[in-house]
């Protein structure tokens, strides 16, 4: 688990906190079938989907199929005036396609 | 109820209720502070630690119901600002400024961005005034230009402006009938009265026309023969040309160009000195 500080230091961080805390909503098992799926599919974390989002688009949609929306939402809904921030913004635009 | 509820319930009261006027307080501040570059989020929070003292994240999560992520990111966004402060404590404590030193913080931020906006304007005008005038019309020059005249009013307005701008010399060629149809452009008054070095070539012609008689005579060289009859232009400076076309017609409606190109220009040029060398002198 991550620090304050390193929180606060690493943008990454702050996102998969978004996504991680958006799954865990969801229910205790998806956090971790998704960061498996993610690392299956793609050899990537959660916190490397900024820059990957259709990525983590993919394994959402392969896990929740049409409610993946619902993640989706909450995920934004964590990032709060975070999703105003350019690179996240873009990550979020994919996410919504 | 604790300080955590009090404050949340001062955000949310409606109104009617008895925090609603507390409310409408905290709405004023959280403006002011909105004005100062804060996000509407960030003025929650800061007035939240302001009023409550410091406190950990998770605090601020529970006491304002925002999600962890973004109270992450708008402490960040204080911190930045330097108007929060965190604890090495664990866990870590998140510590405001009083209100009164996040103003002068926030305003003396605002001057120092004046400051360095003043200093890049004076930078910028140093080099305004470094870079010439001829450096922008470069292009100008570059580009020829080619226009058509159609009408006396417009041809004798062109006329007159190049006789009044040339800077060096005015070369005239063309026959009697041609010229004859200047006369009311006051060209020749003009030209009769300037220091420009003036050449006027008379084509088919034994005898300077009456209109050309104020003229110094030094100046007037008579053809008989044309390389064309209807040659008729005005050349200024070796910079531009008024060329009559269809100057036989009717004069209402003769119709010319004027152009700066240098490739005309020095043509024409030419065929006008080789009109002068040929033409004689009047005696």
């Amino acid at each position: 688990m991550l620090d304050e500080k390193s929180i606060l230091a690493n943008k990454k961080a702050l996102f998969a906190m978004a996504v991680e805390d958006a799954l865990s909503e969801a229910g205790q098992p998806w956090n971790k079938i998704v960061t498996n799926e993610l690392l299956r599919g793609y050899k990537c974390s959660i916190s490397d989907c900024i820059d990957h989002p259709e990525y983590l688009k993919d394994v959402l949609n392969q896990t929740f199929g049409h409610a993946d929306i619902v993640v989706i939402s909450k995920i934004k809904k964590n990032l709060g005036e975070f999703g105003q921030e350019r690179s996240v913004n873009e990550f979020l635009q994919v996410l919504a396609k | 109820m604790s300080v955590q509820e009090k404050s949340l319930t001062i955000f949310e009261s409606e109104p009617g209720s008895p925090l609603y006027q507390q409310r409408t307080w905290l709405e004023k501040i959280q403006n002011v502070l909105l004005k100062f570059g804060l996000t509407p989020n960030q003025a929650k929070v800061y007035i939240y630690l302001a009023k409550v003292g410091p406190k950990p994240a998770v605090e601020i999560v529970k006491a304002l119901k925002f999600p962890r992520t973004e109270t992450y990111f708008i402490l960040g966004g204080l911190q930045e600002r330097r108007i929060v402060k965190e604890t090495h404590s664990s866990p870590a404590e998140f510590v405001p400024l009083p209100l009164e030193q996040t103003i002068l913080s926030m305003i003396n931020a605002e001057k120092e961005k004046l400051d360095t906006l003043s200093k890049q304007a004076e930078e910028l005008f140093e080099l305004w005034k470094q870079i010439p005038i001829s450096a922008l019309e470069i292009n100008e020059d570059i580009s020829e230009k080619m226009h058509t005249l159609q009408g006396q009013s417009q041809i004798f307005s062109k006329l007159l402006n190049m006789v009044s701008s040339a800077k060096k010399e005015i070369l005239v060629l063309g026959s009697t009938k041609d010229l004859s149809k200047l006369v009311h452009s006051e060209v020749f008054d003009t030209l009769s009265n300037s220091a420009l070095d003036v050449k006027i070539v008379i084509s088919l012609t034994k005898t300077i026309p009456s209109f050309a008689k104020m003229i110094d005579i030094k100046k007037i060289r008579l053809l008989q023969e044309s390389p064309k009859d209807d040659q008729c232009f005005v050349i200024k400076d070796n910079e531009e040309i008024l060329m009559l076309l269809r100057n036989t017609t009717p004069s209402d409606d003769i119709f010319a160009i004027w152009s700066d190109s240098k490739a005309l220009v020095d043509s024409v040029y030419k065929l006008f000195d080789h009109s002068w060398v040929k033409g004689e002198v009047v005696s």
